[in-house]
C-alpha cells in the first residue's frame, strides 16, 4: 500500500478531501499530521505527530506523549540531537534532513537508525516549491542520505509535505523527482510502501512460558 | 518551406497531464511559460534546449506536453515542480506518456462537470460552493482579482 507520509490537516483542504485526492493519485494511505484516524473511501488516514524540539529530552517527552497508532516523526537538528533522536523508542521517522547542516546526519546516526528500524523521511516539498540554492541544497542532502542508506540500510519514506491537495504529487511524479538525486524506481517503491512495516515492525520471537 | 522528410525529423514523446483543480482551465501560453520556467529552473538552459518542451493542447481538464524522445522522465520531474500557472495555484499530475497524440486522447477521461451548490456574497467577494463528481466540493472565490479556489472539502455521504 503506497503511503504519503506527510500531509497536514488544517490547511485549505479537509482531511477527507486530502484522502480522496491521494486515492485518485494512487495512494492507499496518507499520514495526516494533526488529523484524526479514519478511512475515506479506500484510503486510510493515519494520524501523525510531528515533533519539533530543540533538545533531545524535550523531543523524547513529546514522543512519549504520542498516542498509540500514530506515525511519529522527529525533526532533525544538530549532530548531537540527530544521534540521540535516531535511538528514541517509538519514533518511526526522522524528517527535515534538507534543512540540516552538511554532515549533521552522519554515519553514527545512520547506523543507529538502521539498528532501530527508524526511517529517514524525504519530503518532496523543497524540490517542488523551492528554486535555486535551497533546492540545490535539498538535492545535495538527499543524495548524501542516499549514500548512507546504501551503506547502512536504514529505511526511507517519502512524503509530499502537502498542506493543500494541490501540493500532493502522484507516485509517478515522485519517482521522477527522486531520480534527480539518484533514487531508483525500486527504491521509490520501497519508500512509498514502507510505512506498514514501520508501524508494525517484525520483532524477534519470544518464548512465552 | 518544404517540410523535412520523416526520417530526418526528431522523434517526440507526448505527456498527458491532468490539471488540478478541475475549475482551473489555463490558456496554452501561460501553461507553456510555467512549464518552461520549471524546466529551465531544474535543468538550466542547456537542459531545456535538449528537452525541447512545448504545450500541444489543453482540453477537457488535461494538457498534452511534447518533448524529445528519451527526455520524458526529466520533463515529468519538471512538470511536477509546477505549482502555479499565471499566478493561480494549481498542480499538474502526469497520467500517461505516448508516442502519438491520438493514443493520449483515447486515454483522456474528462473530469466531471461542476454543479453550483450555493453562493454567498460578502461585499465585493462572491463565494460559490461547487460540487465536482459525487463527493468533492470546491469553494471558489470571485473578487476583483479574479477567480480562485480557496477551500477543498467533501460532501457528506448522506447528502450525495
Amino acid at each position: 500500500m503506497r503511503t504519503d507520509v506527510r500531509t497536514y490537516a488544517g490547511g485549505d483542504t479537509t482531511v477527507e478531501r486530502m484522502a480522496l485526492e491521494a486515492g485518485a493519485l494512487g495512494y492507499g494511505a496518507i499520514v495526516s499530521v494533526g488529523g484524526p484516524p479514519m478511512t475515506c473511501g479506500a484510503v486510510r488516514v493515519i494520524p501523525g505527530v510531528y515533533v519539533a524540539a530543540e533538545k533531545p529530552n524535550q523531543a523524547l517527552a513529546a514522543v512519549r506523549r504520542a498516542a498509540e497508532g500514530t506515525f511519529v516523526t522527529v525533526r532533525l537538528g544538530e549532530q548531537g540531537f540527530n544521534r540521540a533522536a535516531a535511538g528514541f523508542a517509538g519514533v518511526h521517522a526522522l524528517s527535515g534532513v534538507y534543512r540540516c547542516r552538511r554532515n549533521s546526519f552522519d554515519h553514527v546516526a545512520a547506523r543507529t537508525a538502521a539498528d532501530r528500524g527508524v526511517a529517514i523521511e524525504l519530503v518532496l516539498a523543497p524540490l517542488v516549491r523551492e528554486r535555486g540554492g535551497l533546492r540545490q541544497a535539498a538535492l545535495r542532502r538527499y543524495a548524501d542520505v542516499l549514500v548512507l542508506h546504501h551503506r547502512y540500510g536504514f529505511p526511507l519514506v517519502l512524503g509530499s509535505g502537502a498542506r493543500s491537495c494541490l501540493d500532493l504529487r502522484a507516485p509517478r511524479a515522485a519517482d521522477a523527482l527522486c531520480r534527480l538525486f539518484g533514487l531508483d524506481e525500486d527504491g521509490v517503491e520501497a519508500a512509498l510502501t514502507g510505512v506498514e512495516t514501520l508501524m508494525s515492525p517484525t520483532l524477534p520471537v519470544r518464548v512465552v512460558e | 518551406m518544404k517540410p523535412r522528410p520523416p526520417t530526418l525529423r526528431a522523434n517526440r514523446r507526448y505527456l498527458l497531464v491532468r490539471i488540478a483543480p478541475v475549475s482551473f482551465v489555463p490558456d496554452g501560453k501561460p501553461l507553456y511559460l510555467a512549464i518552461a520556467e520549471a524546466v529551465s529552473a531544474l535543468y538550466g538552459d542547456a537542459g531545456a534546449a535538449v528537452i525541447d518542451q512545448a504545450v500541444v493542447a489543453v482540453e477537457r481538464g488535461h494538457a498534452i506536453v511534447r518533448c524529445r524522445r528519451g527526455e520524458e522522465e526529466r520533463l515529468m520531474a519538471a512538470v511536477a515542480t509546477v505549482s502555479a500557472v499565471d499566478g493561480t495555484a494549481c498542480a499538474l499530475h502526469p497520467r500517461a506518456v505516448s508516442g502519438t497524440i491520438l493514443s493520449l486522447r483515447d486515454r483522456l477521461v474528462p473530469p466531471p462537470e461542476s454543479v453550483l451548490l450555493d453562493e454567498t456574497v460578502d461585499g465585493e467577494i462572491v463565494r460559490q460552493r461547487r460540487r465536482i463528481g459525487a463527493a468533492r466540493v470546491d469553494v471558489i472565490e470571485h473578487d476583483y482579482k479574479g477567480e480562485r479556489v480557496v477551500y477543498f472539502e467533501t460532501i457528506h455521504p448522506e447528502e450525495r
